[in-house]
């Protein structure tokens, strides 16, 4: 049984290239659009990992962490950031609250992608 | 008894206590010889009178009469009363001497023979009453002498002995030659003889004579001829007055004069006497001078509006007003004022005049001091010009300035002061600067004025009073007198309000800036994953099918999409660190174990390439705190472009513990630096040789990174190199005390 992944960009080229190189390499990936899609999408088939981009409308990276965080049926689910801004939003202002377990900065090689995603789902 | 009487009084001396038998009380000779007395002093005669018996014995009296010097009129009579008892010793002691007294003696010999014959008198004590003449004589205080004919010495007094310093023995029968040098003895006797030739006549001159301390002295002689009873000179009596006190005060005088004299002569100021109603009618050369006369002469024939314009500078003219100040110098006593002055040639100047009123041989006059004030008005007029022209320069300075004493009160204040704050000095001058720059009853909190009181220094502060609707910069400045103590501050107000806004806008624009960086630096990178991703996928999927040269272009695209993402990643972090934005991590850290795990990744870097990696580290370095991310980065940006321009030989890291700071250094063997590109290495996008650049990938950012790193750690980075001798990056890190403190314990 495949592990699930949960993929969230508004950037839809993004969101096709990553999940191109995680499905090459053996993970289920879902994806969604916008910060209330993943929640939904979260809460209905419940992944093993969550890349969640930061700067997205409706819902942004960081709110959508937070209410992860504070749903008991998700709160276990590890959360890895994708940003284009060096991951610094993470690091300042939310770290700690957010408790996300790491960052990717765009653009990333593939192997920094997987090495991230094996360290939390094997 | 010795007495004497004068035409009306009867003088009575007597050497004789009272109650001795000698003595006899005033009055008695008047009441027994009235007849001789007034015979002797009505014709000048010599006479004796008596025998007397009374109580107290027999005795005769002589008569001699005494004649003035000045009038030669018979001014006194001495009498003397002659115990008969003691006559005979008188007589015998009177041979031995000599001849003494001529005339008066003789008188008495004559006297005494015919008493001493008709009344058979046997003796007469006339011993005791020689004596006495002789104390008498010495009980005047200035010498006295009597000599005969012939200039030989007959007698004199105690005074005379001290004047010729010898004793009586040894004057008494010497000539005048024998006492005196022979040039004063030529006077003496040239005097007697005139004085021989006309009896009666009182001879007074003035010598000069060496006394016999030495001191030489200007002395009267008030000499007088005796006469024995034919008739005939019998010498020369005479006394003697020192006048030298008397000639040093004339002298003095006399050389007070001629001070006095040189002083009017040869005073710079013009001095000139003036008759209120005559003119002048003294002037000295400097007078002359003053006013181009030919002469005193000259000088004198003019009145005081003659040397004057028609005209005074307040319209009065100078004759009235001329007679107006003479008069005022009159009744007070004296007058000063300015005067304008005409010289002879037409010249007019300004002058001061000090009128004195004085009174000279019994006339009142005024003494004039006329002073040319012509270079000292004109001193006074730059003086007054150079104030001007201040005072013109102060009021059209823009800024705000204005001078206030040590309690606060403003004392000055310049144009743009004045309309700014108050309309007119009135409301400014002595108030208080909070009443009237912030209109409030207590200092402006951020006031600067009480720190430059204090501490005398100069400060600078902003005042943003919302009151005023201005911000001012305000610059105090301490005001001291030459001893250095504070007299007042000067205040230098600038409106910087527009500076403010331009400020505000320029930070503005800078904040736009960086905030546009950012984004678009975010903005570039999402569409660059997606490339990135996607020719990353082409590339291995489609592997197999590729022929070389469109492996090789796909090689070119991914190449430069890692140089875009480099480019990107170092635009942000060279905004963020100009803007201070980054939070630095600052932990303590030994820099060698850093500079080895750089190493670590580096050294296989420079293997590749051939090139030699080495460490110089020195050894017990202290902990230094720092944010180890961002100094590896500097490291490896110092590294790796040691690496990029070295083709070959090494590449040496070193680290050297200074006074205060670690240097770390890295040394390359390459190509170096041309001298005037070293200032311009660490600017953003400042490639030296950029194609070369290009070929290296560098983004142009790496050193203007370091050098923000660097310094927001409050250390330096600088760069030492000869173009050819390789080069030479060098960073200073701080060490802090606190460290410090936990290396030592």
């Amino acid at each position: 049984m495949p592990k699930k992944i949960l993929v969230v960009d508004d950037e839809l080229d993004v969101l096709k290239v990553i999940s191109f190189r995680l499905r090459k390499a053996g993970y289920e990936v879902i994806t969604a659009s916008d910060g209330q899609m993943a929640l939904e999408v979260a809460r209905e088939n419940k992944p093993d990992l969550m890349l969640l981009d930061i700067r997205m409308p409706i819902l942004d990276g960081p709110e959508v962490c937070l209410r992860i965080k504070n749903d008991e049926s998700l709160k276990d689910i590890p959360v890895i950031f994708l940003t284009a801004s060096g991951g610094d939003m993470v690091k300042k202002d939310k770290a700690g609250e957010l408790k996300a377990q790491g960052f990717l900065t765009k653009p990333f090689e593939v192997q920094e992608l997987l090495e991230a995603v094996r360290s939390f789902i094997g | 008894m010795l007495g004497f009487r004068d035409g009306k009084t009867f003088f009575y001396l007597d050497a004789e206590p009272s109650g001795s038998p000698d003595y006899s009380p005033p009055g008695e000779i008047w009441k027994k010889e009235p007849s001789e007395l007034l015979r002797c002093f009505l014709k000048g005669e010599k006479l004796v009178a008596g025998p007397y018996q009374d109580k107290w014995g027999r005795w005769v009296t002589a008569f001699v009469p005494l004649k003035d010097f000045d009038t030669q009129q018979i001014s006194a009579v001495l009498g003397i009363d002659m115990s008969a008892a003691k006559m005979r010793a008188y007589i015998f002691e009177y041979r031995l001497l000599g001849v003494l007294f001529t005339l008066v003696i003789f008188v008495l010999l004559v006297g005494f023979f015919i008493v001493f014959q008709l009344k058979g008198i046997a003796s007469i004590e006339i011993n005791k009453q020689l004596h006495f003449l002789q104390q008498l004589l010495d009980a005047i205080p200035v010498p006295v002498f009597y000599r005969d004919v012939g200039g030989a010495y007959l007698g004199c007094n105690k005074a005379f002995e001290e004047f010729i310093g010898k004793p009586k023995e040894q004057i008494i029968g010497k000539s005048v030659y024998e006492l005196y040098p022979k040039e004063v003895s030529d006077v003496f006797r040239h005097a007697d003889w005139q004085l021989f030739i006309k009896p009666f006549q009182r001879q007074v001159y003035e010598t000069y004579v060496q006394r016999a301390d030495g001191l030489r002295i200007y002395v009267v002689f008030n000499n007088a001829v005796y006469i024995d009873t034919r008739g005939d000179p019998a010498g020369v009596v005479g006394v003697i007055m020192d006048i030298t006190e008397r000639r040093k005060a004339e002298e003095a005088l006399l050389l007070s004069e001629s001070k006095f004299k040189t002083l009017f002569e040869s005073s710079r100021d013009a001095i000139m006497l003036l008759v209120p109603e005559k003119g002048f009618i003294s002037g000295n050369p400097a007078t002359i001078e003053m006013f181009r006369c030919n002469d005193e002469k000259e000088f004198t024939s003019y009145s005081p509006a003659d040397l004057s314009p028609e005209y005074q500078p307040d319209g009065l003219s100078s004759l009235i007003k001329a007679q107006q100040m003479i008069a005022i110098a009159m009744e007070k006593g004296s007058n000063y004022f300015e005067w304008i002055h005409k010289r002879r040639d037409g010249e007019e100047f300004f002058a001061t005049v000090l009128l004195t009123r004085m009174e000279l041989e019994g006339k009142m006059l005024l003494q004039a001091t006329v002073r040319d004030i012509t270079e000292h008005k004109k001193a006074q007029d730059s003086i007054k010009q150079a104030a001007e022209e201040w005072q013109h320069t102060f009021d059209s300075i823009t800024d705000f300035i204005f001078v206030m004493d040590t309690e606060s009160r403003i004392i000055k204040a310049n144009e743009a002061f004045i309309k700014a704050f108050g309309g007119n000095p009135g409301n400014i001058l002595g108030k208080k600067c909070f009443e009237v720059v912030h209109k409030s009853d207590s200092r402006f909190p951020n006031c600067p004025f009480p720190h430059t009181l204090e501490a005398k220094e100069v400060n600078t502060v902003e005042v943003d009073d919302p009151g005023l609707g201005i911000t001012l910069l305000v610059t105090t400045s301490p005001m001291l007198d030459a001893a250095g103590n504070i007299i007042g501050v000067v205040h230098i107000a600038k409106d910087i309000s527009e500076l403010k806004r331009v400020q505000k806008v320029i930070q503005e624009a800078l904040d736009m800036k960086s905030q546009f960086i950012s984004m678009a630096s975010h903005e570039l990178r999402t569409p660059l994953t997606a490339i990135k991703e996607s020719i990353n996928i082409v590339s291995e999927e489609a592997d197999s099918v590729l022929n070389p040269e469109q492996k090789q272009f796909l090689d070119i695209a991914k190449r430069n999409l890692d140089r875009l993402s480099r480019l990107i990643n170092d635009i942000l972090s060279f905004q963020k660190l100009e803007a201070h934005k980054v939070d630095f991590n600052m932990q303590s850290y030994n820099i060698n174990e850093v500079i080895k795990e750089v190493r670590s990744t580096m050294e296989p870097l420079a293997r590749q390439k051939g090139l030699e990696f080495s460490l110089a580290l020195a050894e017990n370095l202290p902990h230094i705190s720092f944010d180890k991310d961002n100094i590896t980065q500097v490291l490896i940006n110092l590294i790796n472009n040691a690496i990029k321009f070295t083709d070959k030989g090494k590449i040496t890291v070193s680290t050297e513990k200074g006074d205060n700071t670690i240097a770390v250094a890295v040394c390359d063997t390459g190509r170096g630096i041309k001298k005037e590109d070293l200032p311009k290495l660490f600017q953003q996008f400042q490639q030296v040789g950029s194609a070369h650049e290009r070929k290296t990938g560098g983004t142009g950012l790496g050193l203007a990174i370091s050098k923000q790193i660097i310094g927001q750690h409050r250390g330096k980075i600088w760069a030492e190199s000869e173009a050819g001798a390789g080069a030479r990056f060098i960073f200073l890190l701080p060490i802090q005390e606190r460290r410090k403190r936990v290396i030592d314990a």
